[in-house]
């Protein structure tokens, strides 16, 4: 093993360093950032879901006072191809989805630019669409690979002849609705166009990310596109890589060469910024009498659009979590004209684990179990697909501490046993997973004469912690206390690293600092004795891969505990108490782990309870795009929620043995809340959220 | 019906003196900021373990504030038992019209009514 950090900074719970900036306004986000002459764009948007745009009539858009130009793809300048059809804005008259961008008024103030773009007539000429997801369509088709490169469908053993002969078996199909990403901070970017080159403020996920796709699609060199993004409210994905408004406020800046400001409305972002797939997960589990697996089937079908292929990876926790010798996991698709679904925390593992984590809760009644020895009972030696060790598994640690602290034993497992005046109580449990990846990075860091350092990498803090964690690690990297330390992140100049996203960040970036560090340390005392010469000094560091990748399965676990309330009269939910177990590796920083791990299951509660997108078929739109409608648990709807981790140490992950947690704490909370609802009801939910409706009797 | 020119400068709400005790009850889809499924307003006046008299409002099943007076009617005389509350609420709701997407407010009503009136009943037993 290559080095490992001693841990002084780390592992203190330190107060986030760009707190003050955050409360005092101090922190500036995208939008807020002054540019002198600067315009609004404000855009048209598809009210047909497939078909051609005719004409546009601007006249009377282009008459109003302080309406600067109208775009659209009759006189928008040409991009050079891009990878994602999605990004190719105004290039042709198709139209892919409702709500795509048919035309945009730039004008001097924001509101001239909306109520300009209220004037521009768009004629179509619609074709009909297809907009309906359903396991029984015959056009279901399998990509050669899902997203990230992962293997599409998997299969060991034989599924049917094992379930056929099991003694006891389950064949149940769980639901999970369309979802968006609703971060505080809409998406939002400021783009300034000079013969220098473009420069974006713009909230994203990481400024390369962005930086690339614009320049490749404006026909620049990258090195001519500088993108910042210091502080960011929140992304869950939706930030990872640019959307249509990122190149229409380009464009917009380009064709005016006037400096354009474009913050999207909460209505807009539920046509463009992406959203969770609709599920529907046939889950089928063979047992012998002893509750031990002889068959995992796990079969999804979701959707994807036809502007922008993204497939997602519904079923792969169910390629790890449990031993069962005939496995088989598959992934079909129906390819709609649909908003461009794409990635919300823990594409993927969240989804399929609600499934896969309801069916052991009914597996567990169908042996006589109790769930938690159920799991215990099916816990895998190695990786159940890849043989791998696993290189550090702490599931039975969190169910075992987490049944100890929330109370679960003893617990009869009858439903409806429970009850306190008109409210009925239960309990359920269910794991949790997220694998513990890494990406690429690079970083560079400088000491001064005084002793003050400088780290240098384009990460980015959506809000997590990022800026105090790397300075946990950065000081402890560099053996110096964090306020020597002084971070620079969120520019595309910086070193180039990948997104905050895919639980990546702190490992990747992490890794990068180590050994950015430990060559400035090795300059230091190898060629100046220790002594800091008098210009400074600096040294560049680079994570490209880690070998052990390819020997361990390396994931992150935890155990989720809920207790719930039903109304007998009215069938109401309430979650007065969730817990959280979980263990992922060293936490850096105790004080915005928990924020971290609070959020994900407050976004679990959120999911299992309330949060559905409902398309129209009739239109093709997601017709309850606000707060309004779109429901997001309140303060309300949250009751205690207790967080906490078991020691873990693994330091095949990362010299920091410390796994991702921006994930794994909306993992299972959805089904630890429907299996407690099972518990408190006898009714099980398999299509989320549980409303009221499904549990009126 | 209001005529031209013409404006709405008091409305009198003459007191009801039995409704001193009155619940008002709304079911959401979560805890807060939403719109009630469905909601309940009622005040009873029992003696004897009689109903005397009974006002009751549902909100969230129609266009309007839907006065309850089927109900209201069956109630009046009858005894305050869980069995009568539930033969008036269904003889409210007996001609409702639900749609495929709220079919569930029939029943929601009927549940949310009867328990009002009995946490009526029993908070008049106790005064």
């Amino acid at each position: 093993m290559r080095m490992h950090l001693i841990a002084r900074a780390t592992g203190v719970p330190l107060n986030r360093i760009d707190g003050v900036q955050k409360v005092t306004g101090a922190a500036k986000y995208a939008y807020e950032y002054p540019v002198e002459g600067v315009t609004y764009v404000f855009p048209v948007q598809s009210t047909i879901a497939r078909g051609r745009v005719v004409s546009i009539d601007a006249s009377a858009a282009r008459a109003l006072p302080g309406v600067i130009a109208v775009l659209s793809h009759e006189n928008a300048p040409r991009l050079a191809p891009v990878d994602d059809a999605e990004l190719a804005v105004f290039q042709s008259d198709a139209v892919a989805y409702h709500g795509q961008f048919v035309a945009a008024v730039v004008a001097e103030t924001s509101e001239i630019a909306r109520q300009a773009a209220c004037l521009v007539v768009v004629r179509y000429q619609e074709q009909p669409h297809d907009v309906e997801l359903r396991a029984d369509r015959s056009d279901l088709y399998t990509p050669p690979q899902l997203i990230a490169g992962i293997q599409t469908d998997t299969a060991q053993g034989d599924v049917e002849a094992a379930l056929a002969s099991a003694p006891i078996s389950l064949d149940q199909t769980y639901m999970t609705p369309a979802e968006h990403n609703n971060p505080l901070e809409p998406h939002a970017t400021v783009a300034t166009w000079s013969d220098e080159g473009v420069t974006l403020y713009d909230s994203n996920q990481g400024a390369h990310s962005i930086r690339d796709p614009v320049a490749s699609a404006f026909g620049l060199p990258p090195e001519r596109v500088r993108v910042i993004a210091r502080y960011v409210g929140g992304g869950f994905g939706s930030k990872s890589h640019p959307h249509p408004h990122t190149i229409l406020t380009v464009m917009a800046a380009q064709a005016t060469r006037r400096p354009v400001k474009f913050a999207l409305t909460r209505q807009q972002m539920f046509a463009l910024v992406g959203y969770r797939t609709p599920t529907i997960q046939r889950m089928r589990l063979g047992a012998d009498r002893n509750g031990r697996l002889t068959t995992i089937a796990h079969d999804v079908v979701e959707q994807t659009a036809t502007i922008h292929e993204f497939p997602e990876h519904t079923a792969i926790a169910t390629r790890m979590m449990y031993a069962a010798p005939n496995r088989r996991t598959t992934h079909r698709f129906a390819r709609l004209d649909v908003p461009a679904n794409s990635l919300m925390r823990a594409p993927g593992e969240c989804p399929g684990m609600f499934a896969l984590e309801s069916a052991m809760d009914e597996l567990a009644i169908a042996c006589g179990l109790d769930p938690i020895e159920l799991r215990l009972r099916n816990e895998p030696a190695v990786d159940p697909e890849s043989g791998h060790p696993f290189s550090s598994r702490g599931l039975v640690a969190c169910l075992r501490e987490g049944a100890q602290r929330f109370g679960w034993a003893p617990r009869d497992p009858k439903p409806r046993a429970r009850r306190d005046g008109s409210w009925l109580i239960g309990t359920g449990v269910s794991a949790s997973t997220y694998p513990a990846h890494q990406y690429p990075a690079t970083a560079l860091v400088q000491v001064d004469r005084a002793g003050h350092y400088q780290v240098r990498i384009d990460a980015t803090d959506i809000g997590t912690g990022a800026w105090t964690a790397l300075t946990q690690i950065a000081a402890d990297a560099l053996e110096v206390p964090p306020e020597r330390v002084q971070l620079e992140i969120g520019d595309s100049t910086l070193p180039r690293a990948f997104v905050a996203g895919g639980s990546t960040g702190t490992a990747s970036w992490g890794w990068a600092i180590c050994n950015a560090a430990s060559a400035l340390r090795t300059r230091l005392y190898e060629e100046y004795g220790g002594i800091v010469p008098a210009g400074g000094l600096e040294a560049s560091g680079a994570f490209e891969t880690n070998p052990e990748a390819q020997q361990f399965s390396m994931h992150a676990f935890g155990a989720q505990f809920a207790e719930v309330r039903v109304n007998v009269d009215t069938g109401e939910v309430r979650v007065p108490r969730l817990l959280g177990v979980f263990a992922a590796g060293r936490i850096i920083n105790p004080k915005t782990a928990r924020s971290q791990l609070l959020g994900g299951m407050t976004m679990g509660l959120s999911m299992a309870l309330h949060e559905a997108s409902v398309l129209d078929p009739r239109f093709g739109d997601y017709v309850n795009h606000d707060f309004a409608e779109y429901h997001i648990a309140t303060n309300a709807d949250v009751g205690t929620i207790n967080v906490t981790w078991i020691d873990e140490e693994d330091l095949h992950v990362n010299p920091m043995g410390a796994k991702g947690i921006g994930e794994i704490g909306i993992v299972g909370t959805a089904a630890a809340i429907a299996n407690a609802v099972y518990h408190a009801t006898g009714i099980r939910v398999r299509d989320l959220p549980i409303t009221l409706d499904k549990l009126l009797r | 019906m209001l005529e031209h020119g013409e404006l709405i400068t008091a409305v009198d709400l003459p007191a009801l003196p039995f409704a001193t005790h009155s619940h008002y009850r709304k079911v959401r889809d979560r805890a807060s900021y939403a719109f009630a499924l469905v909601s309940v307003a009622a005040a009873l006046y029992v003696a004897g373990g009689v109903v005397r008299d009974v006002r009751i409002a549902l909100g969230g099943v129609a266009h309007v504030p839907w006065r309850a007076a089927r109900a209201e009617a069956a109630l009046r005389g009858a005894p305050a038992t869980e069995e009568v509350f539930g033969r008036a609420a269904e003889a409210e709701l007996a001609d409702a019209q639900p749609l495929p997407g709220n079919a569930f407010k029939v029943p929601l009503a009927r549940n949310v009514l009867v328990r009002t009136l009995l946490d009526l009943t029993e908070e008049e037993e106790q005064r």
